[in-house]
């Protein structure tokens, strides 16, 4: 079951310039702060009640961010809802026909993640998170 | 600035019965109270998604021009929108107040078109 909007995915070309604007003008508490090595970013979550904005930080070019940086610039990137069990949400959206981008969900900043292509969801790049159960998520 | 809560992030699009169905069957949300502009919405925990018509929000028109249907706008409450646009303008930001919500130039806020009001707009 989806539960609420975990994050919105951010594209930025620096993390700490970035902090500028959502951290100190906005006054969301930086949560979390991580490199991705898979997906050669540098990520960061900063809390907004139940939610987060996720900032990510292409570290090259040639990572699917870094693409998304040249071709679009700065911006909105992808909306991720929270689940309790990812597997099962992406079973039920394989068993609907919804493309896919990610077979089986992968560890991620958010915990287990997986997202789903665009071309599904009226070019929302949507991206399942089921949070690790070690890991307290801000509230 | 006190900034609470995504109260609703907008999906851009020219077909918003197609969009709400879409979301609706892929994620089983559930419907929410329209926009003040009667724009349709579901629910997502305390949040909403809504699918607005570029016609109807130049925000929207302006996301939509460039990167077609998809995300185009998110919606942050905050306690006070009057000391949420003191302090943006103490800071350097741009932002212009519309309908009683402020809207924060997209290059202050990384690409991001961000809009921000209080509970009672909602």
């Amino acid at each position: 079951m989806l539960s609420k909007i975990h994050h919105v995915g951010v594209v930025v070309r620096d993390l700490e310039q970035a902090y500028g604007f959502w951290r100190d003008v906005l006054g969301l508490p930086v949560h979390k702060v991580q490199t991705v090595v898979d997906q050669d970013v540098r990520a960061a979550l900063l809390t907004i009640g139940g939610s987060e904005i996720e900032l990510l930080q292409p570290l090259s070019d040639k990572s699917g961010i870094g693409k998304f940086l040249a071709k679009r610039g700065e911006g909105l990137h992808h909306l991720c809802f929270e689940t309790d069990d990812v597997h099962a949400e992406l079973d039920a959206a394989r068993a609907k026909g919804i493309r896919l981008i990610d077979e089986k969900p992968r560890p991620g900043l958010a915990g287990m993640i997986c997202f789903l292509h665009p071309a599904a969801t009226r070019g929302v790049l949507v991206e399942y998170a089921q949070p690790f159960a070690d890991e307290e998520h801000a509230r | 600035m006190k900034t609470l809560r995504i109260d609703h992030v907008v999906v851009g699009t020219d077909d918003a019965a197609g969009a709400v169905a879409t979301f609706r069957g892929h994620f089983g949300l559930p419907s929410a109270a329209p926009l003040p502009g009667g724009a349709p919405t579901l629910a997502i925990g305390d949040a909403r998604i809504a699918f607005v018509a570029p016609a109807a929000d130049g925000a929207v028109a302006a996301a939509f021009a460039s990167g077609g249907e998809g995300m185009a706008v998110v919606c942050l409450e905050v306690a006070s929108v009057r000391d949420a646009e003191t302090a943006l303008r103490q800071a350097g930001v741009k932002c212009t107040t519309v309908g009683g919500a402020v809207e924060v130039d997209p290059a202050a806020a990384h690409g991001v078109r961000l809009r921000l009001v209080e509970g009672a707009r909602r």
